[in-house]
């Protein structure tokens, strides 16, 4: 299969178990949500995926090769791009900055000591264009510790864009954004590149039915239901389970 | 801007040869001590490594240059180059240890490599002196100028070294290895999710310092024809640390404010009272800490920018 494969992915702590044989299929093009009610293992099995947490037992495949043993800038550079929970930039450089950096190491440019940042016309293209497209284009020399929350979310994502990945694994995506950026935040969303592989990580149900094709719910660490967003929303065990009465 | 600054500051040093002729040996050491800070802000500075070693590099290619003239060749030059590489070697080795430890442990261990290696040169004294030192070399003349007793050579020939490292360390500083490591000390957990190889990464701009504070160390054992343990000093370490941080760290030439104010207030202190200059050096660190917590470049930006 092409694509990020999960393939029983157990993890233990101890005596604990926070996957439970998991399977996960991300193909090109999909979009795929995984939600579940506050540690059900959601972050746990988005870092196997990513390669931040080794699995107790399991395989994660990239495009069909095993890449359970790859760390994970190694994963990162083989296609598999993630955005954080928490916004993590490089709160001290500017927006360019930070784009730059995503886009040298993309090139695998970051070792060279003897050329310019900043002279290399493909690099500072591409920076331009992602700029204008997350329309941050105003804000591309303040530090990004200084843009607003909703700004400083627009480019985590254009960050992780930049690494041009095939599988673009987003926690979170909404979390902390004000109202008023929301709108903004799903048509970022919505416009990702039609052959992308993207898993959202969600709390935010309204997101999920509008964006996901296929959804995940995980509860314990096991995959409880999975199918296409109407049959999610039917299934009694997970409306009984997470949904609650909002979509009941 | 930064040219003019730079030709005023190369104008000022040239200057101070006819100024304090017979100052040249202090004012040698100074700039031997401002290439070792340099060195040591790309680590501290740049990177965001911790390290009170740096003295480990600063003492191998010191030694490394005295054994070169003692046994292989006087020429000075060729010395340097043997210097830079053997520091480099040494900071390649023990970083590629070092570096998977971070904070407090890769501080603790960076002190460890520079006292083990201080163990190693008093220890092993039929090549290294042992305590006494090497000594007893003559360097050859450099470029067909004689090492003079006035220390005129050994001056130009630290001001350009130092110059030319200098050069090369601003470039690095605005360079996509420059800017990778200002993402790593940023955020290294996000230099990860961008694909960065953080640990080659930190290795890479350890050694290429190691290089540089390995010149600072041949320097030294070249100009003063003499080596001893003390080049692997804690001290020097923790000295060319805190002259960092009152010129300021991650700026390049905060590296030079800081130490020519340490080295100057050191040296005049000193004068006046051999026994208690530390408290000159102790109240200027606290003034500049409660004052420019930047460092010392920090004020100069206020200046420039009004």
């Amino acid at each position: 299969m092409t694509g990020l494969e999960a393939q029983g992915i157990v993890k233990r702590y101890g005596g604990l178990t926070v996957a439970d044989r998991v399977d996960l299929a991300l193909p090109p093009g999909r979009r795929v949500a995984l939600i579940g009610p506050n540690g059900a293992g959601k972050t746990t099995l988005a870092d196997i995926l990513t390669g931040i947490t080794a699995p107790s037992a399991g395989r994660v495949l990239l495009d069909g090769a095993d890449i359970t043993a790859l760390d994970e800038a190694r994963r990162v550079r083989a296609g598999i791009a993630k955005t954080f929970q928490i916004t993590a930039l490089f709160p001290g450089l500017s927006l360019r900055d930070n784009l730059r950096l995503a886009l040298i190491e993309r090139r695998r440019e970051s070792w060279r000591p003897f050329a310019r940042v900043g002279e290399n016309p493909e690099v500072e293209a591409e920076a331009a264009a992602l700029l204008a497209d997350f329309d941050l284009t105003g804000a591309a020399d303040r530090r990004t510790g200084d843009l607003p929350y909703g700004a400083q979310r627009l480019a985590d994502i254009a960050l992780a864009l930049a690494l041009r990945p095939r599988v673009l694994i987003l926690d979170e995506p909404s979390a902390g954004v004000p109202a008023g950026e929301r709108a903004r935040l799903l048509d970022v969303l919505a416009a990702l590149p039609s052959d992308l592989a993207v898993l959202i990580i969600e709390h935010d149900m309204d997101l999920v039915f509008r964006l996901a094709e296929r959804i995940v719910v995980l509860v314990e660490g096991a995959v409880l239901a999975e199918g296409p967003p109407e049959a999610i929303a039917a299934d009694a065990r997970v409306r009984e389970l997470y949904l609650g009465a909002r979509h009941g | 801007m930064r040219l003019a600054l730079d030709l005023a500051l190369l104008a000022g040093a040239l200057g101070l040869m006819w100024i304090v002729p017979d100052q040249l040996a202090f004012l040698t050491r100074v700039l031997i001590m401002i290439l070792l800070v340099l060195s040591l802000d790309l680590v501290v500075g740049f990177a965001g490594i911790a390290t009170l070693g740096q003295a480990a590099m600063f003492g191998s290619g010191a030694y490394a240059a005295a054994l070169f003239a003692l046994h292989v060749s006087a020429e000075p030059l060729s010395g340097l180059v043997v210097g830079m590489a053997a520091a480099a070697g040494v900071a390649f080795v023990s970083g590629l240890a070092l570096l998977r430890a971070k904070a407090l442990t890769l501080l603790v261990l960076t002190i460890a490599v520079a006292e083990v290696l201080q163990e190693v040169a008093n220890q092993a004294d039929t090549v290294t002196g042992g305590a006494d030192g090497l000594g007893g070399y003559l360097m050859a003349p450099l470029l067909g100028a004689e090492f003079d007793l006035w220390g005129r050579t050994g001056y130009l020939y630290a001001l350009g070294v130092l110059a030319l490292c200098f050069a090369f360390a601003r470039r690095l500083a605005g360079s996509p290895l420059g800017l990778a490591l200002r993402g790593i000390r940023e955020a290294p957990d996000r230099m990860h999710a961008l694909g960065t190889p953080v640990y080659w990464r930190l290795v890479t701009v350890y050694t290429l310092a190691g290089g540089l504070a390995g010149a600072a160390g041949a320097l030294s054992a070249q100009t003063t024809e003499l080596v001893s343990p003390a080049a692997f000093d804690f001290s020097l370490s923790a000295e060319a640390l805190i002259m960092l941080i009152l010129g300021g760290t991650g700026r390049l030439y905060g590296a030079i404010l800081g130490t020519v104010l340490f080295m100057a207030v050191h040296h005049f202190a000193a004068a006046v009272d051999p026994f208690n200059w530390l408290f000159a050096i102790g109240a200027l660190v606290l003034a500049v800490v409660f004052l420019a917590p930047a460092g010392l470049v920090s004020l100069a930006d206020r200046w420039v920018r009004r």
